[in-house]
């Protein structure tokens, strides 16, 4: 893990962000320490100190003086709504661009976005 | 009277002889880091760390540890330890008797860590330094080094004829002990791969100089590896400083020195390049070498 | 392999560290070392002292003492093995977060009390073979020096210690020397750093023929000078030695074992 573009701590934000929205780590559950998760990942703690800094600042979590750090109540939201927009702006833009050039008409893009999608709440129907 | 201890050098200059080992180093190494200090050999390393732990006196300018010169500095000295590849052991005695002198010699020295780590590196405290292995003797060095619980801690290419396992078993010692009992670390090392997310802040040496002394963020983050159709990278590389290329038929890549903006990465992507990260490892190895020393600077400029 | 074995034994001892000052641990560490090799040299030297006049008594008549002759084992031996200590151990001292003012004290104490000791046992040891020789029926006198077969257990005492402190400090230095230096300076400067050993030795052996004005002052009172005088001497090429050790001792550097 953690061999991205980005600073590792970029990629350890963003990979707390994700367990965030997929629901692995919930509203007021505390998130490991940053001493614990360089221990684990075998990384300087003034790295993942960076990283918990960092989403402190975007309110993903909030601090609980001598107890930990915890999931900040609206994170779920919050992510979702940034994750929107990038969302937009940087996949299906894209895909837009792309399809384009390719000469493919963008009914069946959708078409198969739709088809993609249930195949997928199928998957997770089977898995739980 | 304990704490971790920076590292700080003013016009150091050390000569052996007709060589210059260092010319007119500046260079700060923050305390309570983990620092890498690298560079291709000869380039003024350990020479450095020397100094730092009193080994030898500087030919010229000053280092100070925590603010004081060590040399013959009493109170100092046991708070700093220099591990060296070789190992300055007691080279008659078991390592039972060396640790006991160590332990005797190092006031924040942890028998528990000793005895875990002899246990990780299998090694028999009745045996003496002359009998063992490359290895081993690595290992034992590593030992001394992590339990001595010094403030500032010079690991010195402590890692040589250990296998990948004891490696990583070194640096995760190294990490747990450094959480639990914080204190500057300064390691030296080749396997710049496998130490790159251990460390806090880089000093790169080249010659003698110090090409760079920088957060290890910041410095990944300046390298980018741009790859794609080689008119498209030739195109990009217009302008910036260029530390290595690679041309494989219509496919190029490019390692550049650049911060991009959102829209500029944009771009290059919207033409069919990939952006990548430099690993630390080919950033040293690019920037020391021959003639790279005008890139070196420019990165250096950016703090 | 044997790590099993070896783990029987616990790693520390049950008692916390010593926090003595780095030159007494110093001192105290460097004697240790040498005890180990010490008991292996006065166990031969002893075999000698004591199978030796049974093998001149089978040839001939046993008349001087062997455990004088010994002595210059006990000059050369240490002085070897402090060349040895000098060259090696400083690295590892300084390794180990200690000044070289705390080893130049350490060893200079180390020196001293180990010529000190070895006096001691050598002075003991020729008291008891006086008497054994004196029970054997056998004669017994000094072949060398200024001894007369009945001085005093002091005056013994005293050659003994000018002897192998002056010799033990001057191994030290010539260690150091040759650590610090490297093998040509060690090697050219020889005369000035063994020089002193072989003064000494010349001057116990000398008896008081050597003294200045001995002439003026009277045999006999020459005679209950030469202590006195072989004192001073030994007192002042021992200090001179330790001044000399001293320098370059604490300016010496930890030589990069590789390039």
């Amino acid at each position: 893990m953690f061999d991205g573009r980005d600073p590792i701590y970029v990629q350890i934000a963003d990979q707390i962000r994700q367990d965030v929205l997929r629901g692995d780590l919930r509203p007021e559950e505390q998130v490991m320490s940053t001493t614990q998760y360089a221990t684990t990942f075998r990384i300087n703690p003034a790295t993942a100190a960076k990283a918990f800094a960092r989403l402190v600042d975007d309110g993903i979590l909030y601090k609980r003086r001598g107890v930990g750090m915890f999931v900040a109540p609206g994170a779920p939201d919050r992510l979702r709504a940034e994750g929107r927009e990038t969302f937009f702006a940087e996949s299906v833009d894209t895909v837009a661009d792309r399809a384009l050039a390719l000469g493919i008409p963008i009914e069946d893009v959708v078409a198969r976005l739709r088809a993609h999608a249930a195949g997928g709440a199928e998957r997770d129907g089977a898995a739980s | 009277m304990t704490g971790p201890l920076g590292l700080e050098a003013r016009g150091l200059t050390v000569r052996h002889g007709r060589k210059t080992a260092l010319d007119a180093v500046d260079v700060a190494i923050p305390a309570g880091s983990i620092t890498g200090l690298l560079g291709r050999n000869g380039s003024g390393k350990t020479t450095l760390a020397s100094v730092a732990a009193a080994f030898r006196r500087p030919d010229g300018g000053r280092l100070l540890v925590g603010g004081e010169d060590p040399w013959e500095n009493a109170d100092l000295l046991p708070r700093v330890l220099l591990v060296r590849e070789c190992g300055d052991v007691l080279d008659t005695e078991s390592l039972r008797t060396n640790l006991q002198f160590t332990e005797e010699c190092r006031p924040g020295f942890s028998r528990e860590v000793a005895e875990r780590l002899m246990d990780t590196f299998e090694l028999d405290p009745g045996a003496k330094p002359q009998r063992l292995s490359r290895g081993q003797r690595s290992a034992f060095g590593i030992v001394q080094g992590i339990a001595s619980r010094a403030d500032l801690t010079i690991l010195d290419e402590v890692h040589l004829g250990l296998d990948a396992p004891s490696r990583y078993a070194f640096y995760d010692a190294l990490l747990a002990d450094y959480i639990a009992h914080p204190r500057t670390i300064v390691l030296s090392s080749h396997l710049i791969d496998e130490v790159e997310r251990l460390l806090e802040h880089v000093v790169v040496l080249d010659r003698g100089r110090v090409l760079l002394a920088q957060e290890a963020d910041v410095l990944t983050a300046r390298g980018i590896a741009v790859t794609g159709p080689a008119r498209e990278v030739e195109r990009f590389v217009v302008g910036r400083t260029v530390l290595g290329r690679q041309q494989l038929g219509g496919t190029a890549q490019a390692t550049v020195l650049a911060t991009l903006s959102d829209g500029e990465a944009a771009d290059a992507r919207a033409a069919g390049l990939q952006l990548g990260p430099v690993p630390l490892q080919d950033l040293v190895v690019h920037l020391t070498e021959d003639g790279a020393a005008e890139a070196a600077a420019e990165m250096g400029r950016v703090r | 392999m044997s790590a099993d074995v070896a783990r029987g034994r616990p790693l520390f001892p049950a008692r916390p560290p010593r926090r003595s000052s780095p030159a007494l641990r110093t001192a105290r560490d460097l004697l240790a070392w040498f005890v180990q090799m010490g008991l292996v040299y006065w166990a031969i030297v002893l075999v000698a002292v004591v199978a030796v006049p049974f093998v001149v008594d089978r040839f001939g008549a046993v008349e001087v003492s062997i455990v004088w002759f010994a002595r210059q084992s006990g000059i050369w031996f240490p002085f070897s093995v402090l060349i040895g200590v000098a060259a090696t151990y400083p690295t590892v001292h300084v390794a180990s977060g200690m000044t070289r003012r705390a080893y130049v004290r350490g060893a200079l104490l180390a020196a001293v009390v180990l010529g000190t000791a070895f006096a001691l046992v050598m002075s003991l040891l020729l008291e008891v073979e006086r008497a054994w020789y004196g029970a054997m029926g056998w004669g017994w006198r000094l072949q060398d020096g200024w001894f007369a077969p009945d001085e005093g257990f002091g005056t013994v005492l005293l050659a003994y210690v000018a002897t192998f402190v002056v010799a033990n400090l001057s191994g030290v230095l010539v260690g150091t020397v040759y650590g610090a230096a490297g093998g040509w300076w060690g090697t050219l400067t020889l005369p000035l750093t063994v020089g002193p050993v072989f003064v000494v030795i010349a001057l116990v052996d000398a008896g008081a023929g050597w003294l200045p004005f001995a002439d003026l002052l009277g045999a006999a009172r020459a005679a209950e000078l030469t202590p006195l005088a072989v004192a001073v001497v030994a007192a002042v090429l021992a200090a001179a030695l330790a001044v000399a050790f001293h320098l370059i001792a604490v300016r010496r550097s930890v030589a990069p074992r590789r390039g």
